[in-house]
């Protein structure tokens, strides 16, 4: 869906993108980042709307530096803090990206602007002025601008930015359908916990370059610190008996849960649940405890010196 | 087609725009001419002159109006933030800027259609004639010209809107471009009307083709018309050659003869320096949305 290769970009002496090389397949991949990172100039760079000072970027086999209406026309975008014309209504803002991109029949053009209004929830005030519109209103607006003409990718930059957590909330949901109905998303972002519900897989920047790219499970486990969370009726207990096994490290108690950090993890599942059968314990959960795409993330940018604003 | 959709969106926002029924009625200054001509009570309070004046300036209060209602065509998508919208979509400078001068145009035609009719049906009225110039012919001269005058205009509004934010500027800046050529005109016109060697095309020097070519650019407007009119109560024969104004009627000779002299050679060298003029304010209008792309995205 999109490849970049050794992608650099310079603001004057600024490097924004450094050799930045990136290969996106089909689904819901998430671009992360701190601020500054190069996340939206990669993304300018992949809809033509930029270019860039090295390399190049595919997009849908377009190149966007040679061919940016051709990028326009096939791909959704959601650009950072969408300014929709505020005079105009929900429907004829739609009605009027939908004739830019090419629909000229005003009949499918209208049904699909009625059924996308109706998709982000905007049916009802779809002869409203956008200038009466909520900040969250007016993203789900942009959202479906980016649908018009049924997209193969959508590009969304920062869909969260500035709303409120009902507005979040609206957008998430609306993101979550649209993996649903199978469309490929490549959403940035730095609100990470958003991301972690509806990316597959995630590709993190800093300071130009990537600094990770992998699927979220495997990320997660792959930065895993490997301690076990057991809930028992008798924790002490339990603490007492494991302290003494070969195959566990280290364990303590907190907040009412055994922590154990095993030197054979298969050992440890294996004989967990016999101990505490035998010491007479009731188990209520046994977890591998696994970082949050968050501690990851700050995890890596902190260990690279870099700054989390 | 992508140019025609943005230039329908954005006549639709002209018409709504407040501006719109304040332009209309500086563009309709001849219906107020008329007022005062029919009514019997208000021709004793002003005279027929100053009837006559007021419906003189019907082009350029026409002119006036259009810079009225288009001084932020550009600016507003800049200072609200939507000329990211125009630009995330599959548009092309040009199309933007072609867009805008649609726009800009179609309020023109609108507008000149309107004074036109106002014209043919106010002209016995006011020049107390109708043998002069058949309507239907003085209908065309005046469209014709009206909307040759009117492109420059359009497209200096259309480049200084793309320059400045505040609309104020813009207009002052658009008059100035049109004033200061045009005076530098009206006194050429002036000193041959005086001078008895009134002629529609002054080629004696390379200054007065210089003033010509200067004066051609925006040779009408308010000041040139003011002065024209005054000529034409020193000189009343020279009244039926200035219908409305000197360049409609320029521009009717144009339309009337194909005979190769000098008039036909002022009048060409009349439309293809206003036409000129419209091209490179357009030109450089879509070099200026360019560079807006480029300081946007980065």
């Amino acid at each position: 869906m999109i490849v970049t290769e050794n992608l650099t970009k310079f603001y004057g002496k600024l490097k924004a993108l450094d050799d930045l090389t990136i290969n996106v397949k089909k689904g819901v991949t998430g671009f992360l980042g701190p601020n500054a990172a190069g996340k939206t100039t990669t993304i300018k760079i992949l809809m033509g709307m930029l270019k860039p000072t090295k390399g190049r970027a595919l997009v849908l086999g377009i190149d966007p530096t040679k061919k940016p209406i051709e990028v326009k026309k096939k791909v959704g975008f959601l650009p950072e803090n969408p300014k929709p014309y505020r005079g105009m209504s929900g429907f004829e803002f739609l009605n009027f990206i939908a004739k830019l991109r090419g629909l000229r029949d005003r009949r499918e053009r209208e049904r699909q602007v009625s059924e996308l209004l109706q998709k982000v929830g905007l049916y009802d005030r779809a002869k409203d002025k956008i200038s009466t519109y909520s900040r969250g209103m007016i993203q789900r607006l942009a959202i479906a601008q980016a649908l018009i003409g049924d997209p193969q990718l959508i590009l969304l930059d920062e869909p969260t930015a500035g709303l409120d957590p009902l507005g979040r909330e609206e957008v998430i949901s609306l993101i979550t359908e649209l993996k649903k109905s199978g469309k490929s998303l490549f959403i940035s972002s730095h609100i990470l916990s958003e991301i972690e519900r509806v990316c597959e897989r995630v590709l993190i920047i800093d300071r130009g370059q990537l600094v990770l790219d992998g699927n979220v499970e495997e990320i997660k486990s792959q930065f895993s610190s490997g301690r076990y969370k057991v809930k028992v009726d008798k924790p002490d207990l339990l603490l007492k008996e494991l302290s003494q096994k070969h195959f566990v490290k280290e364990t303590w108690l907190e907040e009412g849960y055994v922590l154990v950090l095993p030197t054979d993890e298969s050992e440890f599942r294996k004989s967990v649940l016999e101990i505490s059968i035998m010491l007479g314990c009731e188990v209520f959960s046994l977890e591998k405890e696994r970082p949050s795409l968050q501690e990851v993330f700050v995890s890596l940018i902190r260990k690279r010196g870099g700054e989390i604003k | 087609m992508k140019a025609l959709t943005l230039a329908f969106k954005d006549a639709k926002r002209l018409v709504k725009s407040p501006r719109f029924i304040f332009a209309l009625l500086l563009s309709s200054f001849a219906v107020i001419g008329l007022r005062i001509l029919l009514s019997t009570f208000l021709l004793q309070l002003f005279s027929i002159y100053v009837a006559r004046f007021i419906f003189t300036f019907t082009l350029p209060f026409l002119l006036l109006a259009i810079l009225v209602l288009n001084s932020d065509i550009m600016s507003y998508e800049r200072s609200e933030g939507t000329i990211l919208t125009l630009f995330s979509q599959p548009i092309s400078n040009a199309s933007i800027v072609l867009g805008k001068f649609l726009a800009m145009l179609s309020t023109s035609v609108a507008f000149t259609s309107f004074n036109a009719l106002m014209i043919v049906m106010l002209h016995p009225y006011i020049w107390e004639t109708t043998g002069f110039i058949s309507q239907y012919q003085f209908l065309s001269s005046f469209f014709f010209a009206a909307m040759l005058f009117q492109l420059p205009v359009i497209g200096l509004t259309l480049l200084f809107s793309s320059l400045f934010k505040r609309s104020a500027v813009v207009t002052i800046l658009v008059i100035l471009a049109c004033e200061i050529p045009a005076i530098i005109y009206a006194s050429q016109l002036m000193w041959q009307v005086q001078n008895g060697a009134y002629t529609l095309l002054p080629l004696h020097s390379v200054r007065q083709i210089l003033t010509m070519l200067i004066g051609s650019i925006l040779g009408y407007d308010l000041i040139l018309t003011a002065r024209v009119f005054r000529i034409t109560f020193k000189e009343p024969e020279i009244l039926k050659f200035i219908p409305v104004n000197v360049n409609a009627q320029r521009v009717y000779y144009f339309l009337s003869t194909t005979n190769p002299d000098l008039q036909v050679i002022d009048i060409t060298f009349s439309i293809i320096s206003l036409i000129a003029l419209t091209l490179a304010t357009v030109t450089i209008s879509i070099l200026i949305v360019r560079r807006w792309r480029a300081e946007y995205l980065e």
